[in-house]
């Protein structure tokens, strides 16, 4: 793992729990030399970018051939990224025909997992239903790649949990990662993003920089506990029945995992992002008012100002690069909001410079589809994908940069707002992922279906898939991606 | 009487198969599975006993946040409301407490881990803090008879029974490694409190029980079992000394003697935080503090007051409750309400001055009960005009039991209002509408009577200049028919039986931590037949839920071989 020419301070990675430490600033932790993996280890990493209610496909659409296009105002942010990506245009998120729910939640529940929406007794505004029948890929990707971080994946996100699915708990129309189902036919199990950028920082970097001795003290010390805990629903799940075994078995298996990744150790150069502002409440939003909103919002009193949401962002896009960067997990997920994406975009401006007076879904369709402010909301979400490419590609590994050994896969949950339609989905896929994809294109696959392309990124992380999710929308491998 | 979908009064008295959602899901999640599109259905009509082979259902149950605050605060003292910090509960059956919905994430157990962390490291910051939480002083009774006592006394409430010699031997070796680490007693204590506070036994609510009759599969709790179902049941938290005492002396072997304990543990004050909780969660009042208005539309109107709000209706609540009548009637009747000077302002109630929230009567002919506080008329109005879909939706669902199913997906919101309309003229549209009119029949009646209440709960004579129509309709329940008014509105919902039957169904939902099933309709009609004979006294119904067989009773586990 560590190359001759570094320094090798290898330190154990926790530290007591108020004590993290600040370093350097971010840049120059990322841009340190000699940042440690040889070529043939530096692993490849998979990010997950969400942005809600698709996109406009006409404004979307980059203009020209192939491998010689140019990129429309509304998604000009990414041009210096564009040898780097794959615009890809048409598949058919196939999955989303069958199923429960909304087609905003049929979406979020299939994007990733090419599975269905099972029923089940949660509210989507358009028939009730449950959570997703299978793993995420993400999930199934970091379970092979991951074993050893100190997460196996990370979730985060800016606005989550909003509208009717407001109060924090997972909903169908706001998960999108998935852990595979405990038992056969089941649901699977949604994962919650983390929504607090101080909390996540002094989780993910617990024990990151400062005093060796003391970090091997600590490192004693939380493997003794967690030793015990494990201990305590070892001993207590072999006196239940069998349905309250499964539940103190799954709490039993994430303990196992959090033990699993105190063992990692973590690089010198690793330095805590210091761009979290540490004043409690600071990302709190206030509820909002003063926009008439119908019925199906839901949640009483569930629409935020949203003021916090574009520097909720930043900062969960700078702990999640620099998570990957510092290989304490291999797999992440930017979720910007869930399906509904009601806060409220006042910190966004139309093009006569008026600030917006509505939520997300106000402008899909609530109040009728209105392209204008549309076109600047999805604005907002590609530069916010520019800045999380141009962090990746800032972190200098030996064999180009971070970005250069990802695949970042940007998705939706529907295609555009106007219609629900679920074909034709504006995916984006970006990052080299270690030399494995032709990337400078603009790749027309009309109407394959949206697993293949699961399947293919599967494929690429060394995955022998033939299919993913649900069979019947799914014939093999997507033709002309690699 | 009858199925369970259609609109109407549903069978939620036989507790018919698939009808859970007339139980009501009163945190947003809605729904019966079971009725069709378009469709809603009303009713808690009396449950009929239909006697059950099965026992009842009694899935193991996490400890939500709220009962983890609790908890630490009785069992070190910690009043920071750590858990406040972890990720919300899964919606369920509404109270959080759903055992069948709550899943276990890494974000989750990280923030458990976290949580314990700190709370160990502040119990024990210094040598009087350490003797506390030991319950010993080491340096009078020596450190090994300090840490034995420490051990025993401290698992047995944190896991709220005593405990087995293994968790003995296994935390004594956590506490000896503890006391190296950190090279002092303190360290050991420490050790201990961070890996109980994520142990099993301390954040799952663990039950084996003792058979009653293995053929049947029927059991019932441990006598520490018992206590601990009374103890987060009325307090929302472990079990005190005097209730620990009683399980070891066998005073909860018997129906009687769970009782007495009962009637003691209503006299506490965690008994009030405890159906607080309740309350806030039924009506959602819990959101109300960040509340905010467009000043345009309510001038009067600042930032801070939804607190106030949320506040009034808790001491109105407590009040009512507690020391009052007792009974749900009065709480949608009583005449009087209690506001502080700011709020009173806001009301237009004078000769009130101070913070302190006093009690005021009001005029009867405008408010009374918990239908005109400005918190319902408040978190009923999802915007700056009011919505009598969502406020008639709300005492529909949450006081009526009703269930109505999402509006078709392919339905266009209302065209924006046409100026000088009355909401009651553009809502028209609902009920000429014939995949409208099925459910909005039900609710949008209910909501014309709240017109006289603006969008923070703001009396008013006219809206857009003309005079309001407060006439509605109560749909299909024991007092069904036309209304005017809140006041109205309030006094039928105070006479109705199916209104009782339906709080006191939520209230079993919220205490056996799960949805209701067929196999619960014995317990649901002895309950529904106790809050009768108490003439609607929720104390009595938080006591008669504690008899039920669905509190006494669980199946026998049945451990792998």
């Amino acid at each position: 793992m560590i190359t001759s020419k570094n320094r090798i301070h290898r330190r154990t990675l926790l530290r007591g729990a108020g004590g993290v430490a600040i370093g350097l600033p971010f840049l120059s932790a990322m841009l340190a030399p000699g940042r440690s993996h040889a070529d043939e280890s530096t692993p490849t990493r998979l990010i997950v970018f969400f942005n809600p209610g698709g996109t406009l496909l006409d404004k979307w659409r980059p203009v020209g051939t192939e491998t010689d296009f140019t990129l429309q105002p509304m998604m000009s942010s990414l041009a210096p990224f564009q040898d780097k990506l794959i615009f890809l245009d048409g598949v058919d998120m196939s999955i989303t025909r069958i199923g429960n729910g909304h087609p905003h939640s049929r979406g979020m529940a299939g994007v990733l997992t090419g599975e269905q929406l099972l029923p089940g007794n949660l509210n989507t505004n358009g028939g009730n239903a449950g959570f997703s029948a299978g793993a995420s890929i993400d999930q199934v990707i970091a379970a092979s790649i991951s074993q050893g971080r100190r997460f196996p994946s990370l979730e985060v996100s800016a606005g989550w949990s909003t509208g009717i699915s407001a109060g924090g708990q997972p909903h169908p129309g706001n998960v999108i990662n998935y852990q595979p189902p405990s038992r056969a036919g089941g649901q699977a199990t949604p994962i919650p993003p983390r929504t607090d950028p101080l909390n996540t920082l002094r989780s993910v970097f617990e024990g990151v920089d400062g005093d060796t001795d003391e970090n091997a003290k600590l490192l004693a010390w939380n493997k003794s506990i967690l030793e015990g805990v494990r201990d305590d629903y070892t001993r207590l799940s072999a006196r239940l029945g069998s349905e309250d075994r499964a539940k103190v078995e799954a709490h039993l298996t994430v303990i196992r995992e959090i033990e699993l990744g105190l063992d990692q150790t973590v690089d010198d150069t690793c330095t805590v992002p210091t761009t979290v502002d540490p004043t409690p409440g600071f990302y709190d939003d206030p509820i909002a008012d003063g926009v008439s909103r119908g019925g199906s919002d839901g949640g009483n009193m569930s629409i935020t100002t949203g003021a916090k949401v574009p520097l909720k962002g930043k900062a969960m896009t700078d702990l999640l690069v620099t998570a990957l960067a510092c290989d304490l997990t291999r797999v992440g997920t930017m979720q910007w909001s869930d399906s509904e994406a009601k806060f409220m975009l006042g910190f966004l401006n139309d093009d006569t410079g008026e600030s917006l007076k509505d939520h997300h879904h106000g402008y899909q369709h609530d109040r009728g589809f209105q392209p204008g402010s549309l076109e600047v909301i999805y604005r907002f979400y590609a530069e916010n994908l520019a800045y999380l490419l141009q962090k990746l590609d800032s972190v200098q590994e030996s064999n180009g940069t971070l970005l250069d050994n990802s695949l970042v896969l940007a998705v939706s949950e529907i295609q555009m707002p106007e219609t629900h339609a679920q074909n034709n989905m504006p995916f984006i896929l970006a990052g080299k992922a270690g030399g494995q994809l032709r990337t400078g294109r603009w790749l027309k696959v009309p109407s394959q279906p949206h697993n293949n392309l699961l399947v293919s990124i599967l494929n690429t992380f060394g995955l022998p898939n033939t299919t993913f999710g649900h069979p019947e929308f799914c014939t093999g491998a997507l033709s002309g991606l690699v | 009487m009858g199925g369970s979908s259609g609109a109407g009064v549903s069978g939620s008295g036989g507790a018919p198969a698939g009808s859970g959602g007339s139980d009501g899901l009163p945190g947003g999640a809605a729904g019966s599975a079971g009725a069709s599109a378009g469709t809603g259905s009303a009713g808690s009509s009396a449950t009929v006993c239909v006697p059950s082979q099965e026992p009842p259902r009694a899935p193991i149950r996490r400890i939500t946040r709220f009962e983890y605050n609790n908890t630490v605060r009785d069992l070190l003292g910690v009043t920071s409301r750590p858990a406040d910090v972890l990720p919300g509960e899964e919606a369920g059956s509404g109270f959080g407490n759903d055992a069948d919905a709550l899943g276990v994430s890494r974000l989750l157990v990280d923030g458990y881990r976290g949580i314990a962390q700190q709370i160990a490291k502040e119990v024990t910051l210094d040598a009087a803090a350490v003797v506390r939480v030991a319950g010993c002083d080491p340096a009078s009774i020596g450190e090994d008879a300090c840490q034995q006592a420490f051990i025993s006394d401290f698992l047995t409430r944190a896991f709220r029974r005593p405990p087995a010699a293994e968790d003995v031997a296994a935390y004594g070796q956590t506490f000896t490694t503890g006391k190296t680490l950190d090279g002092d007693f303190a360290g050991g204590v420490r050790a201990v409190v961070e890996r109980s506070l994520q142990s099993a036994q301390f954040l799952y609510r663990v039950e084996i029980g003792e058979p009653v009759d293995a053929a049947q599969n029927l059991a019932r709790p441990t006598a520490h079992e018992l206590a601990t179902r009374l103890s987060y049941l009325l307090w929302s938290s472990m079990p005190d000394r005097a209730l620990l005492d009683a399980a070891e002396q066998g005073k909860l072997s018997s129906s009687e003697g769970i009782l007495e304990q009962a009637r003691r543990m209503l006299d506490d004050e965690r008994a009030k935080d405890s159906l607080r909780y309740f309350h806030a969660q039924l009506f959602g009042t819990g959101g109300l503090d960040h509340l905010e208005r467009d000043a345009e539309y309510y001038p009067t109107f600042q930032p801070g007051m939804g607190a106030l709000f949320r506040r009034e209706t808790e001491q109105f609540l407590d009040d009512v409750v507690w020391n009052g009548a007792g009974d749900l009637a009065t709480i949608f009747t009583a005449p009087y309400t209690f506001v502080n000077e700011a709020l009173a302002a806001f009301y237009g109630i004078p000769g009130i001055s101070g913070d302190v929230f006093q009690k005021v009567n009001l005029d009867t002919t405008r408010r009374a009960g918990l239908l005109t506080q400005a918190s319902i008329l408040t978190l009923t109005t999802p915007g700056s005009r009011t919505d009598p879909v969502v406020r008639g939706k709300w005492v529909y669902t949450k006081i009526l039991c009703g269930t109505v199913d999402d509006p078709p997906s392919d339905v266009p919101e209302l065209p924006e209002p046409i100026p000088g309309q009355s909401v009651r003229d553009r809502l028209a549209l609902h009920r000429a509408a014939a995949e409208c009119v099925g459910c909005h029949v039900l609710m949008d009646p209910l909501g014309f009577a709240f017109e006289n209440y603006d969008g923070v709960g703001l009396w008013r004579d006219t809206e857009n200049g003309a005079p309001i129509d407060d006439s509605g309709e109560i749909p299909e329940t024991d007092v069904a028919g036309p209304i005017n008014g809140v006041i109205e509105l309030s006094q039928k919902i105070a006479q109705s039986r199916d209104v009782r039957n339906c709080y006191a169904g939520r209230f079993m939902t919220y205490a056996y931590g799960r949805a209701i099933d067929p196999n619960d309709s014995c317990s649901r009609a002895a309950l529904e037949t106790a809050f009768e004979q108490a003439q609607g006294n929720v104390k009595e119904l938080m006591l008669a839920v504690t008899q039920t067989d669905g509190f006494l009773l669980r199946p026998l586990a049945a451990p792998a071989q």
